[in-house]
Formats: C-alpha cells, structure tokens, sequence
C-alpha cells in the first residue's frame, strides 16, 4: 500500500506539470464515405473530436442532441468529428445507424482504438473542443440531458453570429 | 512491490517528470493511469490494481509502455503481480507506419484475424511482434509478424485464455483506385509447435473483401477459406465463411441487413479465436463462434419528425448442421423530447429466446421492457428508468423489477442507484433476491475521474464478440480513480 502511495503521488506531480494548453495528437483515420481524414489538414477550423460506439446509448443521445446545435455552427466553419470505437464486427452497422438519427458529422472509424488511446481516453463518450491550432480547450466527458448546452455556450464565444453587412444598391 | 522495482519506476517517472517539465516541445509525454480498489463483502477479499501507460512522442516517433500492479488479497489469483505489461516503438508518417512491440491488428470485418480490445467484455487480444503498413497512392500494404495473447479480466482477477507460443504472421493488400469501391485481399498464417516434429503444425486463411458506397447503397461483402491445421477435431480440414451487409437509406429512414455463414472457419482453441467475425445479433451473442453458425439481422432506424427516433431490431442465429442450437432477438425502441427542449421519452422492448442454451435447458426467453425519463433541471439533470425481466427457462418464470435513478449535480458529480428485486428463486440463474447499488462519479478536474460504488451486482450472463461468460454476482465496494496527464 505504501507503494501505492509513492506512485500516486509521482502520478499527480506529473499531471501537475503538465501544460496549460495541451496539443492534440495528429492522426488520421478512414471516413465512413472511404475518404482519408487528417486531423493536420483541418487545422485552422475550430473542431470538436467526439468518441463513440452505437453500444454507449449516452454517446448516442449526445450527438442526437448536438445535431442541431452543429447544423447552425457549421455554417460558420465548425468541423465536427464524431469517431466511432465499435469494433471491426459492428462496423457494417454504423452508415445505417448514422443516416437513421441523420447525423451530418464527418463519421470516422477506429476500428483497433488507436486514436483513443493516443488522445488518453479511459471511457466514453467524450467530446474535445479544438482551437484553429490544435489545441484542446475543452474536454467533456460522459453525458447527461443538457450537456450539450455547455458546449454549445463555448461555441457561441469562439464562433460569434456575424452580422450581415450588405451594403444597399444605390436607388 | 520489490525494492528493485520500485526504484526502477521511482527513475522512470523522476526522467518523465523532468523532461515534460524542463524541456521545450520536442518531447511529449502523455500517458494514463486507471487505479482500482475493489473489496467483496462476504469474504473480504480485496485486490489494488494500478496500471500506468505512459507514451512519449518525439517528431514521428513514439514509444509506450504499461506499468502494471495487480495485489489481490487471495494470492491464487496473483496473475502477471506487477511489472511491464505492454510496449511498443512505433515510426510513422503518412507514408509509412512501422510499431515493434504490442500492437493490435484486424483484416476485414475480422473473418480471419480480429486481435483487438473488447472493451465491453473486458478482453485484450494484443500481439507482440512487429506492424508494418506502407500506402504507395492508391495502394496500402500491411504486414504484421507476432505472438498473440488472450488476457480476459473477469470477476475481479485475470486469466490468460491463450498463452501461447503460435507465431501468427499475415498480410494485406488494400486497393483504393476509386473511394467508392475500395477492396483488399488478406492473408494470415498461423504456425503452431508439433511437439517430436520438426515442421510446424499450419493454418492458412485468405478472405477478400469489397466495399461498395453508390447512391443510396452501402455494399459491404467479404469472402474467407481456411485450410490446414485444425485444433478443434485436432486434424487437418478445411472452412469457409461469407459476410455481407446491405445498408439502404432515404430521406426518413434506413435499413441494415447483414447475412452470416461461418462453417469451420474460426480458428484457435477452444477458448479462444484468433478471428472473431460478426455475430450478427446486438447483443454480441454467439452459439459457436465462427465455427458452425448461419444468421442474419434486420436493422431499421427512423427519425420521421424532430427529436423522436424509431429502431426495430430483428436477428436469427442457428447452426448449420443441426436445427438444435438457436438465438433470436428482437428489439423496439422509440426515444424522442416530449415537448422541445423538455423532458426525453425512452421506451423499449427487447425479447431473446435460446434453443439449448446449456446442456439441461431446452429453451429460455426473456422479455425486457423498458421506461426512462431524462431532464434537464439547468445545470443539473436528472434519469429515472423501470426495468423488467421475464425470464421463462422450460417450465419455470421468474421476473425481475428494477428502479434506477440517476442525479447529476452541476456537470461533474454524479450520484446513482439501482434497486433490483426478483419475484422467486430462480437456480439456474445468478443468485440472490435482491440488489442495491449506489454509485458515485466525481471529475476531480480534465484530468482526474472519481468512481466509487457500493452495494451488490446480480452478474449473469456477458456477451461480447461472441464471448460469453457468467459473471458472478458481486458485493462490496469498487473504487476507480482515472488519471491522465
């Protein structure tokens, strides 16, 4: 036990070290449209990465509720992310799946968990707001009704509505 | 903990703490670490388990290992106690990609080779050898060399299924020509020691698959031989399996159907496989894994109007070469915001009869309907779900009931519970009459997650890639702390 103690304390000083921005890995992954997604190519967009599976039921009323919130960010340059944990058995599942709920996400498999375990992830669903650099400035894990207003709330100030300036056709 | 040990891991973590500290950023250290308390109440047994993954990346290169301790208080169970569990080095760039050490690897939809984590059945099917995968415009070659292990983690302590010494090497070839129409041919060889021969004993698999996306359709079907050496009648044979799936979408709806005929292809033990394909059912459920099973699944996803979604499931699994042996399940789920923004609805339906399940029950049905109400109260929220079980196995019906409920405070604390009755004593099934759980999730931080749970688990049945095992019923206190850094 005293061990234990030891290394947990080592643990917490390291994570105590660790930078105030933290950079997300790059990687890239195969889309659900066969389509090879680098995480480097879409870097200068504000981007939200979202690890799923069709069995985590929470990560599926997650992005039910992020659906429209994403149809209205979108627009103004949100890339949205969403990467699927099933395994290789039930990848067959997830198009039919995506387009049931008419999900609009870049739908991106990871079949063998290795961008899960590069981003550190121990559970899911969790969801991480990038900056245009890469950085991650939010993370939030599981979900639960209303969730999605937090990360709607971090939207609206990295991704303002901009007024329309149109300028008027002389008369 | 040996002395030695401990000051290795003492300097270990000391150089990381240094580097990630003083260095610019050249060197990233990342990691986790997931430590676990999980104490029974009846016989007090405990076991502290720590695992440590820690991942340090340099330009293209990465390396990682997993420190791992496992102090059951029942020394029986004191598989693998401490030390390095996993490691790798890996290279790559968007070109090539080369990783010596453990790695995780499936071809297809896992006909001839699926060796990865199932994180829902608590097993890790890890290789140790050597990856290589190199694209060349619309060609990708992978190559892949390497012992498998089997490690399941149930009921509080680890076993080895496969410790084994068969060396596994195989190959892909995926050609991308057009996005739409991509297609691979896969290899793999496994090679296991003869014992008083000097030539191994072989088995050979090759599988074909394409992937076809046009309009509406999304076509996926692929096509795998085994041949050679066969550990199950322990002699030479031959097998063959197909898989497809169709998926067709519209405006409002979509359907998946996916068809299954496995007929001697899994290959490996009798408690493992190296391949795990499809099981063709939502439930992960199996009745003889990839070694004499036929199936198929009708799978239909509807959102007709706003936040309410509609999803009809239907599977049959049966074997090949007897009628006695069957799986159907059916399942109706319809979830939706009673009115906009408010309260969520869920409401479903599931149904499973076996045909022999186990050897003394001839058939055994379940009926699971289901209610759950979610809100949003601000910033807190607030899950409330009724559970029932019918459970009829040959002349005798049982039910359970359960209430949960599920309260989150603020968006970091969660407190739950779950109270489960049984009507009657049911001795084919886990024991008990009644189970209480509360559990408690707090995030510390972005980096750190708090579960503690207390109370008693039912167990039963799990399924997972056509895994199945009984998990015993448990009671007591689990502890997790979930570290990142």
């Amino acid at each position: 036990m005293r061990n234990l103690i030891i290394v947990f304390f080592l643990l917490f000083a390291i994570s105590l070290s660790a930078e105030e921005a933290e950079k997300a890995p790059s990687f890239s992954l195969k889309s659900m449209e066969n389509k090879t997604v680098c995480l480097d190519s879409l870097l200068g967009n504000y981007i939200i990465i979202d690890f799923w599976a069709i069995y985590c039921k929470s990560c599926v009323e997650g992005l039910d509720a992020m659906k429209d919130i994403f149809k209205t960010y979108k627009e103004r340059g949100l890339i949205f992310l969403a990467i699927n944990e099933d395994g290789p058995r039930n990848v067959s599942k997830v198009p039919g799946f995506v387009k049931g709920h008419k999900w609009e996400y870049t739908i991106l498999y990871d079949p063998i968990q290795e961008v899960l375990q590069l981003f550190g992830i121990q559970a899911i669903p969790e969801t991480l707001v990038l900056d245009k650099d890469g950085n991650i400035i939010l993370r939030h894990r599981g979900y639960k009704k209303g969730d999605e207003e937090l990360i709607e709330e971090k939207l609206k100030e990295l991704l303002p509505e901009q007024e329309c300036n149109v300028e008027k056709e002389p008369d | 903990m040996s002395r030695k040990n401990l000051i290795s891991y003492f300097i270990l973590t000391l150089t990381i703490l240094i580097y990630s500290s003083a260095l610019p950023h050249t060197l990233k250290i990342f990691g986790k670490n997931r430590l676990s308390y999980w104490q029974w109440r009846e016989n007090e047994e405990n076991f502290i388990e720590d695992a440590l993954d820690i991942n340090a990346m340099y330009g293209n290169f990465r390396g990682n290992i997993e420190w791992y301790i496992y102090e059951p208080s029942n020394v029986k169970y004191a598989l693998r106690k401490e030390g390095m569990r996993r490691r790798f080095v890996e290279f790559k760039n968007p070109k090539w990609s080369l990783r010596a050490g453990n790695f995780y690897q499936s071809f297809g939809r896992g006909l001839i080779l699926n060796q990865t984590v199932e994180i829902t059945g608590n097993i890790d099917r890890d290789i140790d050898g050597f990856n290589l995968s190199h694209s060349i415009k619309f060609l990708t070659i992978s190559l892949l060399s390497g012992r498998p292990k089997n490690l399941l983690f149930s009921n509080g302590k680890y076993t080895v299924v496969n410790d084994t010494s068969d060396l596994l090497q195989g190959g892909s070839l995926s050609f991308d020509l057009l996005p739409s129409f991509p297609f691979s041919i896969n290899v793999v060889r496994l090679s296991s020691d003869n014992p008083g021969v000097e030539s191994p004993r072989e088995t050979y698999l090759y599988a074909f698959n394409i992937d076809v996306v046009k309009g509406p359709f999304i076509i996926y079907a692929e096509y795998a031989k085994r041949e050679g050496w066969d550990e199950i009648p322990f002699e030479e044979s031959e097998g063959n399996g197909i898989y497809g799936s169709l998926t067709f979408s519209t405006g409002k709806a979509s359907a998946t159907f996916e068809y299954l005929n496995y007929d001697k292809l899994g290959y490996g033990g009798s408690d493992y496989r190296y391949n795990a394909p499809p099981t063709g059912n939502l439930d992960g459920y199996s009745i003889n894994r990839a070694r004499d099973e036929r199936g198929w699944i009708l799978d239909i996803i509807s959102n007709p109007f706003g936040s309410w979604y509609f999803e009809v499931n239907k599977s049959m699994l049966w074997t090949i070469s007897s009628d006695s042996l069957s799986f159907d399940e059916f399942i109706a789920e319809i979830k939706g915001d009673i009115w906009k923004r408010g309260p969520s609805l869920l409401l479903s339906l599931k149904n499973l009869v076996y045909r022999k399940p186990e050897t003394i029950i001839d058939r055994k049905s379940e009926w699971i309907p289901h209610i759950g109400i979610m809100s949003s109260l601000g910033s807190h929220s607030l899950n409330v779900g009724l559970n029932s079980r019918v459970v009829e196995i040959d002349t005798i019906t049982f039910m359970d009931n359960a209430v949960s409920i599920d309260a989150c405070i603020f968006s970091y604390l969660t407190i739950a519970g779950r109270w489960e009755i049984r009507n009657k004593e049911a001795l084919l099934e886990s024991e008990g009459m009644e189970w209480k759980v509360i559990e408690l999730r707090w995030d510390i931080s972005d980096s750190h997650t708090l579960n503690i749970m207390a109370g008693s688990e039912k167990g039963g049945l799990i399924c997972s890639g056509g895994v199945c095992r009984i998990e015993e019923p448990f009671e007591g206190i689990k502890i997790n702390l979930l570290s990142r850094f």
